[in-house]
């Protein structure tokens, strides 16, 4: 399966950005789906609190921090990965991402590459749209409205909107539900995912005694938002795989393999082709000892296959 | 004997909802000490908190605290690890209105549901998964709908009763009220569902009718022989109407409340 990098951002604080890559991680571990995650807000990460086992907090700016998420990802035995970018940092962040070549790379289908736009009902988040739409042709460009917040959209004069959302060429909306603020609060006050709430377990998997009636009350959320999130082609991707990748997958198998070599080897195009661009925007200052961090088992993977052959 | 959950509700007010609350209430008290645990979401102060202001905690259904304190100590009463308050907020907190809620694990529940919070309180009754967490506490359910004799009425039951998976379904027709003379227009007809009415509520004359609506009279004290100047034909009034309701709800395979 190819490796699919999932943004999630806002140029505007306080839209809910966190929450709905809590929300995208606990989907996808409903589903099966392992994914990691990276906390752009540096240093102390709010998704990190909630996902300590699978994010890593990074700085984007950092040019060893972007190593060790993008040199990865062809190596990692997680397909999915989702970046949950610093507040305010949207743009600035698919400006890095464009300048080292990861836009480059996903077109040229190296990796699925999405943007879930969380946006907020004010006319500065239309704006956003536009703003980002220059970096969205060659990814899964979602424009997330979210009502988490108490947001009314009714804010936005409908026409408005529609004529902002006509602009945004195979842009895709979903909607957050509202989720209760009380709910909401006391998933937050515990530290742990939606799902551990749901089933009454602290975070660590012990049984916790959470209100019924809140719990009942995520519940009912999450299923509303699966909806939104099945409704999506990056999503149904990863739940049943393209349509492509379904019919040659066989074929396919055996080029991944060799590929996965390359990958441990540290010659992955993907790979080389970031690193290029990232000496190029750093005037070939990359820094040293910045090796990505790829976990033990990964680099174990290529070898227990060629042992197994 | 498992708990049992007396869910008390109509689309329309005055429909004989609280009375009929009142006597399940009375007659769970009769079963065990301190029985039943009673919420009333008619936040007024008119309803059955009048009748059992030491047992009733008003709820206002609109605040999520309420739902709270109402369906999580339901549930928590059930919990095996015992009757612990739980942390959410609002939860088996003391009524400031009606006193403290009695926490005895075993409790039965009794609810009388406003006419005025039938739709919020099915939706949160939904939207919340009580009848499946009910289940799977084993804890009975059991929804006395209080049918009015109208088209809106008629249908309003039959929603109600079709999306009830596990509970047990009482569509009550109060004979006290209204003549039985609903007939639909002909371009209704089609639309009239056939309501099964399992419940009929005898007619009281007026004066027993004003008698039993005393906020002193307890069809538990009544039923007990304390009430010895009730006259003779009063008193096999209230008889018949309470055996009448009897009669018509025990659940022998579920463990009736009354039995």
């Amino acid at each position: 399966m190819k490796h699919t990098l999932i943004l999630v951002g806002a140029d505007k604080g306080g839209v809910g950005k966190t929450t709905t890559s809590r929300a995208l991680l606990d989907f996808l571990a409903r589903k099966n789906i392992v994914a990691r995650a990276f906390d752009t807000e540096n240093p102390r990460g709010t998704l990190n609190r909630f996902y300590p086992q699978t994010t890593q907090i990074i700085d984007l700016s950092n040019v060893a921090d972007q190593m060790q998420l993008l040199d990865s990802i062809e190596t990692a035995p997680v397909k999915v990965t989702i970046v949950d970018l610093k507040a305010g940092n949207l743009s600035n962040a698919l400006q890095i991402f464009d300048h080292i070549g990861v836009l480059d790379a996903a077109a040229a289908g190296d990796f699925n590459l999405g943007l879930v736009h969380v946006v907020g009902p004010s006319i500065a988040s239309l704006d956003e749209m536009n703003e980002v739409t220059s970096y969205t042709k060659n990814m899964s460009y979602v424009v997330a409205k979210n009502f988490i917040n108490e947001t009314n959209f009714f804010e936005w004069d409908d026409n408005t909107y529609q004529r902002y959302f006509a602009t945004l060429q195979d842009a895709k909306e979903i909607e957050i539900p509202k989720l209760n603020e009380m709910a909401y609060e006391q998933v937050d006050l515990a530290g742990v995912t939606f799902s551990n709430f749901t089933a009454n377990r602290d975070a660590a998997g012990n049984a916790s005694d959470f209100s019924f009636v809140l719990r009942g009350y995520v519940r009912k959320w999450q299923r509303d938002l699966d909806v939104e999130f099945e409704n999506l082609q990056l999503i149904q991707n990863l739940l049943h795989g393209t349509s492509a990748e379904q019919a040659g997958g066989q074929q396919r198998s055996a080029a991944n393999r060799v590929q996965t070599s390359a990958a441990a080897s540290g010659n992955a195009p993907v790979t080389a082709a970031v690193r290029a661009n990232v000496a190029k925007a750093t005037n070939g200052k990359v820094p040293t000892g910045t090796a990505p961090k790829v976990p033990a088992s990964v680099k174990a993977a290529p070898a227990a296959a060629a042992a197994h052959k | 004997m498992a708990s049992v959950v007396h869910i008390f509700c109509s689309d329309t007010a005055r429909t004989g909802k609280t009375l009929l609350a009142r006597v399940f209430a009375d007659l769970s008290s009769l079963r065990r000490e301190g029985n039943p645990i009673i919420f009333d979401t008619d936040i007024s102060g008119n309803g059955i908190i009048n009748y059992f202001p030491e047992k009733t905690s008003l709820i206002d259904l609109s605040m999520v605290a309420d739902q709270v304190r109402m369906f999580d100590t339901i549930m928590q009463l059930h919990d095996p690890n015992g009757p612990s308050v739980n942390k959410g907020p609002g939860a088996g907190k003391k009524n400031n209105q009606s006193g403290v809620i009695n926490s005895a694990a075993g409790s039965d529940f009794v609810v009388d549901v406003a006419a005025s919070d039938l739709g919020r309180f099915f939706e949160m009754f939904n939207d919340i998964g009580f009848e499946r967490g009910a289940a799977e506490a084993r804890l009975d359910v059991r929804i006395y709908y209080l049918v009015n004799w109208s088209l809106k009425s008629l249908q309003r039951t039959e929603q109600i009763r079709s999306f009830l998976k596990s509970s047990d379904f009482f569509a009550v027709r109060n004979m006290g009220i209204q003549a039985f003379s609903f007939t639909p227009a002909p371009h209704e007809a089609d639309l009239v569902p056939e309501i099964d009415i399992s419940l009929f509520l005898k007619a009281l004359s007026p004066s027993v009718f004003g008698l039993v609506n005393e906020k002193e009279f307890s069809f538990a004290r009544f039923a007990s022989g304390e009430y010895t100047e009730i006259k003779t034909r009063a008193n096999r009034e209230i008889w018949n109407f309470l055996e009448g309701i009897y009669n018509q709800t025990s659940l022998p395979a579920r463990g009736s409340v009354t039995s």
